[in-house]
């Protein structure tokens, strides 16, 4: 062939080349190629598993999807008749958890120079027993977790090594429980949502972060039917609109920091067209009027009104108070709220306040719970920073971080470093990690046998098996099985051989099989039955005396569960439910108030302020949003953290380390207070 | 002077217009883009057992969502294991060789025939596919023209249901994915279609299949 004709032969092959798929085909199917490098993640197929447990992050029940040994999803459980398929943000975190970045990897130990150095886990376990026996005695015990029976294990522990100390987290749960027994009543207080026609929370955001959340928005979805009318009428009194306040039938707009001169009025009111034979709390309320609570808390009189009406009217009224960051109000209000279910006669009532069986303690040197709620954290924590009480040589944290979570005031850092070894149990690493000489990782709520038993909020007996449904990832250990081994190296016997044996003891106690919940998953109730009525006795609520505002601007700490709690930092996924409302572009806290406000204050929406109390400065962007009442400012808690991972810092400040407490007289009790001031920043 | 008597002079082709080198060209390249490549790409593979839909449709009488239907949980068992092809093979129910051989080298084994079965609409690990929100009883809210499953089936599968042998299964040499394996540009036949928004939610944004 001459040149000329290979040419045009060439020509007509790439033109027939071209016209054909053959290029455009392959191009496409390197394309394709290209998904199965070898570095790309593969599917990891398995046996398909789907596990009924509990998160034991806030109590929710669950079914966990395990494909292959791993964990692929957290769902809400349909088949639990407690909280009927509800999930909440914090549980539906549980897998993405169980995977952070953030998660401690092999034990920790402090080196010479100030950092930590990895360890193995036999010379932390010979730390454990030397630093335990070299405290004789003088051992203190923070745990964060108030619902588990592994507390038994930690305060025989504690118990057994010579010292009392055992705490749980300040909490609404605590100045509770303090008044209801300061009051008189017994065991543990209870409050029966699911039975009530009439329901007024007081700040207890309980739709969202108060109580046990899926059981409560179960309840709510029953007794509010679609296109039917609601068998429940629901009234939330506090400073913001939250996602309690937005589906009551009414919301009573109330100052943060004024709820007992709020529920003082509501006592008064309805003391007002009822002989009461016990004269003191007539006295008592004779103290509050609604022009007061009017003028103090800003809310609207005939808004009042009609909530006393509500009130009287239903059948089966309820009324709590609680706080919306888990914090403490004290137990004055709460002693206020109970004094208005006695005037109502709702106290051990169907759909009222009851009073639930504390539980036993199983092991024989385990502290009852109502002996752990009279023990103080924050006034431990102060008196040791101050020196009025002797620190402890050694101090075991369990899953809290009091470093991020509590108020300046109360002093934690300058406590924690007048001890000699702290050792923090956690699965991710916190702030309270960073100011602990011995951090050792422990095993998840998937990842262990663990339980729910009665959690705060609960109106009846309740009870859901928490058990592993995966190995413990990179070094985890559970923690109960590490502190029964120690006291066994220790030669002490705790009175259990393991977790599922103290759990099964659980079981027994409430005439259960153990197995039989082992396996369903399902949550055991006993409802309520006791219903004689407590003699009360209201004197102490006397020495209470609602306090005025400190300031004309209050401040409104809120926690929202898609932010995580201070133990989990912020889980991974959950930082895309966090809105331009809670954190500016710019990385700074936004701090909410309505327009009326702002106008008195001298901003515009988006301006930068700073906020201030005694415990600092911290810079913010005000937002308007009216659904905060007037002369309020509200900020999320969650944010600032300086520990977890890549997901949790450089976000915002920690607007609770900023926040002031004071101590209630009586109860020694912290008090979140509520004084704050707003500058131009 | 050069002899221009000896200049060479353009072949041309049978009929003289000089464009045959360049037809054979294009007939030989479109031969080879059309059939002989696509024909190397392509690797064809057997299935480890010969089933015979037919005989189980038609002879034993079953129906599809004996062995392929959704669980309780939404996810979808798409084809049956050794175990329960073995409660009725445990022993040989006909005289055919190919249950036999089936018999003996994955029950009696305990071999997992699902492990080896090739599938032929099989999506990368890239995609999230659910059957349970592709019912036929949701897309026949509107779509009225499917009498049977099997129909309705047919738009994303090979109809199996009608072979007496599984068809050769042909894999992508390059992309190792099988040619039948739905295309992107399938899926947004009915997701980019505006018409379907209103009724069935599923918009063409990435994160509905890419998770």
């Amino acid at each position: 062939m001459q040149r000329r004709g290979f040419l045009k032969f060439a020509l007509g092959g790439t033109v027939g080349l071209v016209a054909s798929p053959a290029i455009w085909t392959t191009l496409y199917d390197l394309a394709y190629w290209t998904q199965n490098w070898g570095w790309i993640p593969r599917l990891q197929n398995g046996e398909d598993l789907s596990i009924a447990t509990v998160s034991k992050l806030d109590g929710t029940p669950l079914k966990v999807r395990v494909v292959g040994g791993r964990v692929t999803r957290t769902s809400g459980n349909k088949d639990n008749a407690y909280s009927k398929g509800g999930l909440t943000p914090l549980a539906a975190s549980e897998a993405h958890l169980l995977y952070s970045e953030s998660r401690i990897k092999r034990p920790l130990k402090r080196g010479p120079d100030g950092g930590y150095a990895y360890t193995s886990w036999e010379d932390a376990q010979n730390i454990l027993k030397e630093k335990t026996q070299a405290a004789n005695g003088s051992l203190a015990f923070l745990s964060a977790d108030s619902s588990s029976s592994l507390n038994d294990v930690y305060s025989a522990f504690t118990k057994e090594n010579g010292s009392e100390d055992f705490f749980f987290m300040p909490s609404d749960e605590q100045a509770a429980n303090l008044a209801w027994r300061a009051l008189g009543g017994n065991d543990r207080i209870g409050y029966d949502i699911a039975n009530s026609d009439c329901i007024l929370a007081v700040g207890a955001n309980f739709l969202d972060s108060w109580g046990s959340v899926a059981h409560n928005r179960a309840v709510f979805n029953e007794t509010h039917p679609n296109a039917e009318d609601a068998s429940q009428s629901v009234y939330y009194a506090g400073a913001m609109q939250n996602n309690t306040a937005v589906v009551a039938d009414l919301w009573l707009p109330v100052k943060t920091g004024t709820e007992e001169t709020f529920l003082g009025a509501i006592l008064s009111e309805l003391v007002k067209t009822q002989a009461l034979a016990d004269e003191s709390l007539t006295s008592l309320a004779s103290r509050y009027s609604l022009d007061e609570a009017g003028k103090v808390c800003g809310t609207n009189i005939d808004s009042m009104k009609q909530l006393v009406s509500a009130l009287k009217n239903a059948s089966r009224p309820l009324v709590f108070a609680g706080t919306t960051d888990g914090q403490s109000l004290g137990t004055g209000v709460h002693m206020l709220a109970i004094a208005i279910n006695a005037v109502l006669g709702r106290i051990n009532q169907d759909g009222g306040i009851v009073s639930l069986p504390a539980g036993e303690p199983l092991l024989p040197s385990a502290q009852s719970l109502n002996d752990i709620f009279e023990r103080n954290f924050v006034s431990f924590c102060m008196q040791v920073a101050s020196g009025s009480k002797k620190a402890p040589k050694l101090l075991f944290i369990n899953e809290a971080n009091p470093v991020y979570a509590l108020s300046k005031d109360v002093q934690v850092k300058e406590c924690l470093a007048k001890i000699d070894y702290k050792v923090c149990f956690a699965s991710h690493f916190s702030e309270t990690c960073a100011e602990c000489d011995l951090v050792l990782p422990v095993a998840q709520g998937l990842e262990r046998f663990d339980d729910v038993f009665t959690p705060y909020g609960s109106g009846n007996i309740n009870w859901t098996l928490a058990k592993p449904v995966t190995e413990p990832h990179y070094q985890a250990r559970p923690l109960g099985e590490l502190l029964i081994a120690l006291a066994d190296e220790l030669g002490q016997d705790l009175g259990v051989r393991d977790i599922p044996a103290l759990l099964e003891k659980r079981a027994n106690s409430l005439h259960i099989n153990f197995k039989e919940y082992l396996e369903s998953g399902d949550t055991y109730q006993e409802a309520f039955h006791d219903f004689s009525v407590p003699m009360l006795n209201f004197m102490p609520l006397h020495s209470k005396q609602a306090k005025a505002p400190v300031s004309d601007i209050a401040l409104l700490t809120y926690t929202n569960a898609t932010a995580g709690n201070p133990s989990t930092g912020i889980p991974p996924y959950a930082n895309r439910t966090i809105t331009d409302y809670q954190l500016a572009e710019n990385g700074l806290c936004v701090a909410q108030i309505n327009k009326a406000t702002a106008q008195k204050l001298g901003f515009a929406n988006g301006d930068k302020a700073m906020l201030e109390t005694q415990n600092g400065k911290m810079p913010v962007v005000i937002k308007f949003y009216e659904g905060i009442m007037s002369d309020v400012i509200a900020v999320m808690a969650g944010l600032g953290h300086t520990e977890f991972d890549r997901f949790s810092v450089n976000k915002g400040n920690n607007i609770l380390a900023l926040t002031q407490i004071d101590m209630e007289a009586g109860s020694d009790l912290p008090v979140w207070l509520s004084s704050i001031s707003v500058v131009k920043g | 002077m050069e002899d221009k008597s000896k200049e060479v002079k353009p072949t041309k082709c049978c009929c003289g217009c000089g464009f045959g080198p360049f037809l054979v060209g294009l007939v030989l390249a479109l031969v080879i883009g059309w059939s002989v490549i696509p024909a190397i790409k392509l690797e064809e593979k057997k299935q480890p057992v010969q089933f015979n839909h037919i005989a189980h449709i038609e002879n034993a009488g079953m129906a599809c969502e004996d062995c392929h239907f959704l669980r309780e949980d939404g996810t979808y068992h798409g084809l049956p294991d050794t175990a329960s092809c073995a409660a009725c093979h445990e022993d040989a129910v006909t005289e055919s060789p190919e249950e036999q051989r089936f018999i003996k080298e994955y029950v009696v084994k305990g071999k997992e025939i699902r492990d080896e079965w090739l599938v032929y609409q099989k999506q990368p690990d890239n995609v999230f596919f659910s059957h349970a929100v592709h019912s036929m009883e949701r897309c026949a809210n509107c779509h009225t023209d499917f009498e049977t499953t099997q129909d309705f089936c047919k738009l994303c599968h090979i109809d199996v249901a009608s072979t007496t042998k599984p068809p050769v299964y042909k894999e992508n040499r390059i992309s190792t994915y099988s040619v039948n394996t739905m295309k992107m540009a399938e899926c947004e036949a009915c997701h980019a279609n505006p018409g379907h928004y209103g009724t069935t939610n599923a918009s063409n944004a990435c994160f509905v299949c890419h998770k």
